[in-house]
């Protein structure tokens, strides 16, 4: 198991946002995090990033404890993430900006692969290699995104709401490059709240609500589940 | 449109302010008829001109502190102190006017240039507003220094006459020959200033303040004119001060430009932070804490400096809510513990 | 005006634009990276300047040995202020105002109690001067000039062609993203910190042999380099570099023709007025 989460929990001062979550993630497959707005998934991948320590529970990277890491720790074990919205560094150029997923690395063969890799994912990118990342538009900053946690060279993507405020063209295409990644054989934890659309790409999904899973199980079996229907697909 | 619905945890907080707020009223109100009568029992100039020192101090500390709380970085205190005591000197010494015209004249002079730099600085960065107002204070250092008509030059002016004598016919004369004379205007001064910020915090002032700090919204969206409430606030504390600093003129008989330093401003920050900003009493309480460990090292001033922001940095890190947060800290130590049972697995603090 | 004379006042405000620059560029750097108005700057540059007193005058090093040893001493005084004061409020940008107040104070009374009263002298390390086109400025001054703009090209290199300053510019935008490309925001500030304050006892050291020591000094300096870059542009490198020459142009011009006092009266306004109609600075950037 590549990355196993046992009853995690998580406190905002007095409040408790996370409330003893387990799930776990397989190498090579893509499992999505399902709930509406605001029930705190992205605080799970937050934690998961080592920004928000956690109140009680274990996580397990690689069969390795994460207790106490430092974010630059977890990015170079190999767990890279893309932020809700994008949040490219918009004073920096596109090249720029993709050298600083690189920021961690040593391997400089193996970043002038993944930086060739990313350039033939993303030819937008190529395109505006010097042009600064605040002068694209929401669709190109996400797939920069995309391309500077590619850069950290990860072996769990960890992606939070990728297709929210997109145009619903958009969204297509960045679940079919979600789609490319997993392809090459990187492991992807999805957040969403676009289930139908994050169902239809996952191997296993999670139902999250108001702080706890509600739901798991294959994501094609979660799809046909008349309750997941009726709560979360929209009927 | 987004509908604003009520927060029961905020009103309940409202509540309990009012309740605090009734309460300190009362406290302010005994400590002030004590301190009335302080004179009757203590005779030592010593201590008498300790207490006046306060007194003008408190009123420099709580209107700075009142612009501080409007969200602006103030860093020109002592300008404003400082065109109060000029302004009032030379319109007693040069245009023959009685004090009691003078100080109030000082105080609406220190107001209009309150506006003359705020009107368009307030509306930039805080930081800009910093330098903006020290800036000012150190040209007027370099005004006072170099023109030595009318303002005396380096070596400031001498020979300040006190304020004018009041006579109730068949009552009593106060003719400001004794220390306690100063005392009672020094105490009336502190307590209308007291008053005035009071009022104004309870106002639409203080509550589109709170609001702001909050990171509400709400006043913005309700289409209050910020700005204005802002020079505004920053003319009445400006005002205040200056006439705090004429009554400093008039009481010490002496002026000069390094009385109106940057380091004035520096010592109102400190009261402010060490005190406790949240609360007038917090920044009294600073100021007087500060006054009385100061008066250790009167006349060694570096030392006095050097404890004063050793303190600060101290406070700051230990201590973020002042002096006057202590009590409260003290209760909740207990229930602190049990928070503790399930740190077990904590990053290190980010 | 005869043109000889134009050109020495040139020449003067060159010279004094390079003490301003290179005053106000470690101010620039920890505010346009870390949004800290980091008013203990000026403590640092005294710092710098009794550290050339003490070990050239003192203990009799050579100048230019002195030069690095007080640079890393100080900017690795910067460091553990960062570690010890600074990380644990990071969060509080008014506290950390303040406690930069503090600080700046602390260390200038302590300078006081420490250093003594009396201005310290430090050996003048070129004498002479340099003439060129009939205007002559001392060597030392020259020198300060040519280190001055030395500093400022390094450090413009540093942060846009190094991976360090690459991650430094990319905090200074969004810490948090930062953190998640592993780009670590306490080493970031550490490093902040180690440049910043070393630029400050850069400019200490240099002006040791020209100015006169005292423990005020600091927060002279603070009021002028927040002028430079209050006019630049808060956190704009060049526009701190532009802003510290037109400065040393006014202060030198005014000096010649109406007397030091009224010429800072002069700037001051010409701040304000400049603020009040550009808010932004010369360069226009201001973070929110």
């Amino acid at each position: 198991m590549l990355l196993e989460v046992r009853n995690l929990r998580i406190r905002y001062g007095k409040v408790e946002a996370i409330r003893g979550v387990s799930l776990d993630v397989e190498e090579g497959t893509l499992v999505t995090l399902i709930g509406a707005n605001g029930a705190g998934k992205s605080t799970i991948l937050k934690s998961l990033s080592g920004l928000v320590p956690p109140f009680a529970g274990e996580i397990r990277f690689q069969g390795q404890m994460l207790a106490g890491w430092k974010p630059a720790r977890i990015v170079k074990a190999g767990m890279a993430q893309v932020p809700e919205g994008a949040r490219v560094f918009a004073k920096l150029t596109v090249a720029e900006n993709l050298q600083a997923g690189a920021y961690l690395r040593k391997d400089k063969e193996k970043v002038a692969l993944d930086y060739q890799r990313v350039l033939r994912h993303f030819p937008i990118l190529k395109e505006r290699l010097n042009q600064k990342a605040g002068t694209m538009s929401g669709g190109e900053r996400q797939m920069l995104a995309f391309g500077r946690a590619l850069m950290n060279g990860p072996k769990l993507l960890l992606l939070d709401e990728p297709s929210l405020g997109l145009s619903p063209l958009l969204v297509h295409e960045i679940f079919k490059i979600i789609e490319a990644i997993k392809g090459e054989g990187v492991t992807i934890l999805l957040v969403e709240q676009n289930a139908r659309k994050a169902l239809e790409v996952a191997d296993k999904a999670y139902v999250f609500e108001t702080g706890r899973i509600v739901f798991e199980g294959p994501a094609h079996e979660l799809m046909d589940s008349e309750e997941v229907k009726k709560a979360y697909l929209g009927g | 449109m987004t509908r604003v619905r009520p927060d029961p945890d905020r009103q309940g907080k409202f509540l309990g302010e009012m309740k605090a707020q009734q309460k300190s009223r009362l406290y302010f109100l005994g400590l002030f008829v004590l301190l009335g009568l302080v004179p009757l029992v203590l005779r030592s100039e010593y201590y008498l001109h300790v207490l006046i020192a306060m007194f003008y101090h408190v009123i420099y500390a709580t209107t700075y502190r009142f612009i501080l709380r409007t969200g602006q970085f103030h860093f020109g205190a002592h300008a404003f102190v400082g065109i109060g005591a000029y302004a009032s000197v030379l319109l007693v010494m040069r245009a023959g006017w009685s004090f009691w015209l003078a100080m109030p004249a000082a105080g609406l002079i220190a107001a209009f240039f309150a506006v003359l730099i705020g009107y368009p600085t307030l509306r930039l960065k805080g930081i800009y507003f910093a330098i903006i107002t020290w800036g000012f204070g150190d040209t007027l250092r370099f005004i006072y220094m170099r023109f030595k008509e009318p303002f005396g030059g380096p070596l400031g002016i001498f020979a300040i006459p006190g304020p004018n004598p009041i006579t109730i016919p068949g009552l009593i004369t106060i003719d400001f020959s004794q220390k306690t004379h100063f005392y009672f205007l020094a105490l009336a001064l502190m307590i209308v200033t007291l008053y005035i910020l009071h009022r104004m915090e309870q106002s639409r002032f203080g509550l589109i303040f709170g609001a702001i700090r909050e990171g509400d919204r709400l006043a913005r969206a309700v289409g209050i004119n910020i700005m204005n409430y802002k020079v505004l606030a920053f003319a009445v504390c400006s005002g205040l001060g200056a006439m705090a600093g004429s009554f400093y003129a008039h009481y010490t008989y002496y002026i000069s430009p390094l009385d109106f330093s940057v380091l004035l401003t520096i010592y109102l920050a400190i009261y402010t932070v060490v005190g406790g900003q949240e609360r007038y009493a917090g920044v009294i309480v600073g100021t007087v804490v500060l006054m009385l460990a100061g008066e250790v090292f009167a006349g060694y001033s570096h030392y006095q400096l050097l404890m004063y922001s050793g303190f600060l940095i101290v406070i700051l890190l230990f201590l973020p809510g002042g002096l006057i947060s202590l009590p409260g800290l003290l209760t909740r130590v207990g229930s602190r513990a049990e928070e503790k049972e399930g740190e077990k697995f904590r990053n290190d603090p980010a | 005006m005869e043109i000889t004379e134009l050109i020495q006042i040139t020449v003067n405000a060159i010279s004094i634009g390079a003490i301003y620059a290179l005053l106000a560029l470690g101010l620039t750097l920890l505010f346009g990276i870390m949004d800290i108005l980091f008013f203990a700057h000026g403590a640092m540059y005294m710092l710098g300047a009794y550290a050339a007193y003490y070990l050239c005058t003192k203990l009799g090093l050579n100048y230019f040995v002195a030069l690095p040893i007080g640079v890393i001493l100080i900017g690795l005084i910067g460091v553990v202020m960062e570690k010890g004061l600074f990380r644990p409020i990071r969060n509080d940008h008014v506290a950390i105002i303040f406690l930069a107040i503090g600080l700046n104070w602390f260390l200038e009374s302590t300078g006081f109690v420490v250093f003594g009263l009396r201005p310290k002298p430090v050996a003048s390390v070129f004498t002479g001067q340099a003439h060129f086109f009939g205007a002559t400025i001392s060597w030392e001054r020259a020198v300060v000039v040519l280190i001055g703009l030395l500093a400022v090209l390094a450090l413009y290199f540093f942060l846009m062609k190094t991976r360090w300053g690459l991650g430094m510019r990319a905090f200074a935008e969004d810490p948090l993203t930062a953190e998640l490309q592993g780009i670590s925001n306490d080493t970031v500030c550490s490093l902040g910190f180690l440049i910043g304050c070393g630029l400050a006892a850069l400019a200490g050291l240099l002006v040791a042999p020209i100015f006169i020591l005292t423990p005020t000094m600091g927060s002279h300096a603070v009021l002028i380099s927040l002028l430079v870059i209050g006019l630049g542009g808060l956190g704009s490198i060049p526009g701190a570099l532009i802003s510290a020459f037109i400065i040393g142009i006014i202060e030198s011009f005014g000096t010649s023709y109406l007397g030091a006092d009224i010429t800072w009266g002069m700037i001051f306004i010409f701040v304000i007025i400049f603020l009040i109609i550009r808010p932004t600075g010369i360069m226009g950037v201001v973070r929110e």
